[in-house]
C-alpha cells in the first residue's frame, strides 16, 4: 500500500470509528479487519512520518465534528471516533518525541466545589484526549484551593472548569480570583456548563467559554495558535 | 444475546399440518426467515401432540434434514422425552452445532437420560427452573432447583458453563408479582452461576391480557438488564427486535450504543402510525 493509501485508511477508520480488529465499528461491518491502532503501526513499520499521521488525525475528527454538527453523526458516534485517535496517541506518542510540535500542551478539569456533574466533563476529556492534549482529570466537587494547587504543581498551559447549576457556576469566579491571588497568570481558562455563557466567561474574567465538547476543542485550537 | 428462534414448533397448527403433509417449503421459509433475523439457534419440534414417538423421531428427523440442508445456523432440539432426543441426536450426529431443549428440576429418568445424551454429545442443555410441584412462585425456590439441576448435571458430566437455565415465567394476569419473581430469579442465577446461560421463553408472561406483544417486549427489554443471555422468541417480529436492541443498550452490552443508533438509523422505531391516522 503506498504512503498515501495508508493514511486515507487511517483517516476513514477513525471517521468509521473502527479502533481495532475486535472493533465492529460505526457501520458494523467491520470486525476482523485492521482498525485504527493496527493501522497506525502498520504505518510506523512503513515509516511514515508520525507528524503526517498526526496531522491524519486532526483532519479525520474535524471530519468527524462536520458529520456530528450535520446531525449525522451521535454523540457515541463521535466518541467512538475520539476513542480510536486516544488509543492511536498512545502507539504514536513515543515515535513523537524529539520531534518538534509535538506536545499541545496539558489540559487541566475539574467540576467544582457544590457541583456532582461529570457527564459533560468527561465527553470534553475524551474528546481533547483525542484532538491530542494531555489531559488531568481532577473530579467533581473539586473546592477552588485544591484547584490552584494542581495548577501550581502540573502548571497546565490550560485549565477546564465545568459547572451545571446557576448555584455553582458563581464558584468559576472564586476559582479565577483565587488563581489570580497566587499570582498564576500563564493558564488560560476556559469555562463550559449548561448556565454558562460567553458574557458570563467575559465577567468573571475566564479565557473562553465553550458550548459543548467540539467547542472546547476549537477554542483550545485557537487560544493555541494565537500564544 | 443469544436468539433461539421458536417458530418451528409443531405445537403451531401451520407447522405441525406442514410436517404431517411434509410440505418440506413452509418449513425452510420458517426456517430462513428466522435466520435472517438473527437467530443463532433454530428450535426444532415435532410433537404434533399425538403421543405416538415413533413418529415423533421419524417427523423431527425429517426436520432435521431440512435444516441441514437449508439452513446453516445450530440447532436446538426440542422434545419432552429421552428416546425422541436420543433418535434425533444420532441422526444428526453432530453434523451441526445444536443444544437440547430441556430438563426440569423433576430430574426423572428421562431427564437424568437427557443429561447423559448432553454430556455424550458435549452439548448445552436448556433446564426449567421447575420441579415435581410445579413452577415455584418465589425466587428461592426456583434457584435452589436449579442448585438441584446444576448438582445433578455435574455429576453426570454437564458442566455449568454447558447449562442454560430458564428461569420461566407465570402470567402477571393473575398475580403482579411474577415478574419480578423471574427478574430476581435471573440476577440470583446470574451471581450464583456465572458460567451459565440464561434463556427465556416469553409469551406466558402476558397470558390472559391485551396487547401481549407489548408486554412481552417490555418484559424481555427488563429481563436483559437483569442478566439475561438468551431468549427463546420469534426474532422476526419487530417489537422483538426493539426489545432485544433496547436491553442490551440499558444493560450496558452496547459499545458505543452502536447496535441502537444502527437500528434506529434503519427505521426499526419508526413507528407507523394507526391505519387512517393520516387521512384527511
Amino acid at each position: 500500500m503506498s504512503e498515501r493509501d495508508m493514511l486515507e485508511e487511517i483517516r476513514r477508520s477513525i471517521i468509521m470509528g473502527h479502533l481495532d480488529a475486535e472493533d465492529e465499528g460505526f457501520d458494523g461491518s467491520m470486525e476482523g479487519t485492521p482498525g485504527t491502532v493496527e493501522l497506525v503501526e502498520e504505518a510506523l513499520e512503513a515509516r511514515t512520518e508520525p507528524q503526517q499521521i498526526l496531522t491524519v488525525f486532526n483532519a479525520a475528527m474535524e471530519e468527524v465534528g462536520r458529520l456530528f454538527e450535520a446531525g449525522e453523526y451521535l454523540l457515541p458516534d463521535m466518541l467512538a471516533s475520539a476513542e480510536c485517535v486516544g488509543e492511536a496517541m498512545d502507539v504514536l506518542e513515543p515515535h513523537l518525541a524529539g520531534t518538534a510540535d509535538t506536545q499541545k500542551g496539558t489540559f487541566l478539569i475539574a467540576t467544582v466545589k457544590g457541583d456532582l456533574h461529570d457527564i459533560g466533563k468527561n465527553i470534553v476529556i475524551t474528546m481533547l484526549k483525542g484532538a491530542g492534549y494531555q489531559v488531568r482529570d481532577l473530579g467533581i466537587d473539586v473546592p477552588a484551593d485544591d484547584i490552584v494547587a494542581a495548577v501550581k504543581q502540573h502548571k497546565p498551559q490550560y485549565l477546564g472548569l465545568s459547572a451545571l447549576l446557576t448555584t455553582t457556576m458563581t464558584e468559576m469566579e472564586t476559582v479565577i480570583r483565587k488563581l489570580k491571588e497566587a499570582g498564576i497568570t500563564d493558564v488560560k481558562v476556559i469555562i463550559g456548563g449548561a448556565p454558562t455563557s460567553e458574557e458570563f466567561a467575559q465577567k468573571i474574567g475566564a479565557d473562553g467559554h465553550c458550548r459543548d465538547a467540539l467547542e472546547a476543542v476549537e477554542k483550545l485550537e485557537a487560544l493555541r495558535s494565537a500564544s | 444475546m443469544t436468539i433461539i428462534g421458536e417458530r418451528v414448533n409443531a405445537t403451531r397448527k401451520r407447522i405441525r399440518e406442514a410436517i404431517q403433509s411434509r410440505a418440506s417449503e413452509v418449513i425452510i421459509d420458517e426456517i430462513r426467515s428466522q435466520e435472517q433475523s438473527g437467530a443463532e439457534y433454530i428450535d426444532l419440534n415435532a410433537g404434533t401432540g399425538s403421543g405416538d414417538k415413533q413418529q415423533e423421531k421419524t417427523d423431527l428427523a425429517w426436520l432435521i434434514d431440512i435444516a441441514l440442508e437449508h439452513g446453516e445456523k445450530k440447532l436446538a432440539l426440542d422434545a419432552a422425552g429421552p428416546q425422541v432426543l436420543e433418535h434425533a441426536a444420532n441422526h444428526l450426529a453432530n453434523r451441526r452445532p445444536w443444544m437440547l431443549n430441556s430438563i426440569t428440576g423433576e430430574l426423572t429418568d428421562g431427564d437424568l437420560a437427557m443429561i447423559k445424551l448432553a454430556a455424550e454429545y458435549e452439548v448445552p442443555l436448556i433446564a426449567l427452573a421447575m420441579d415435581e410441584d410445579g413452577i415455584p412462585a418465589e425466587t428461592g425456590k426456583r434457584i435452589a432447583v436449579c442448585e438441584k439441576i446444576r448438582d445433578a448435571a455435574g455429576a453426570r458430566g454437564v458442566p455449568e458453563e454447558r447449562l442454560w437455565f430458564d428461569p420461566l415465567v407465570l402470567p402477571v394476569s393473575t398475580d403482579v408479582s411474577q415478574a419480578m419473581v423471574t427478574f430476581r430469579t435471573i440476577e440470583g442465577l446470574r451471581a450464583q452461576f456465572p458460567s451459565a446461560g440464561i434463556t427465556l421463553g416469553l409469551s406466558n408472561v402476558s397470558h390472559g391480557l391485551t396487547k401481549r406483544a407489548v408486554v412481552n417486549a417490555a418484559f424481555l427489554t427488563s429481563a436483559i438488564c437483569y442478566g439475561l443471555t438468551s431468549a427463546i422468541c420469534d426474532p422476526g417480529r419487530e417489537e422483538i427486535s426493539r426489545a432485544i436492541v433496547l436491553g442490551e443498550l440499558l444493560a450496558g452490552k452496547d459499545r458505543f450504543c452502536r447496535r441502537f443508533t444502527r437500528a434506529a438509523r434503519n427505521g426499526l422505531f419508526d413507528v407507523a402510525p394507526p391505519e387512517g391516522a393520516l387521512r384527511q
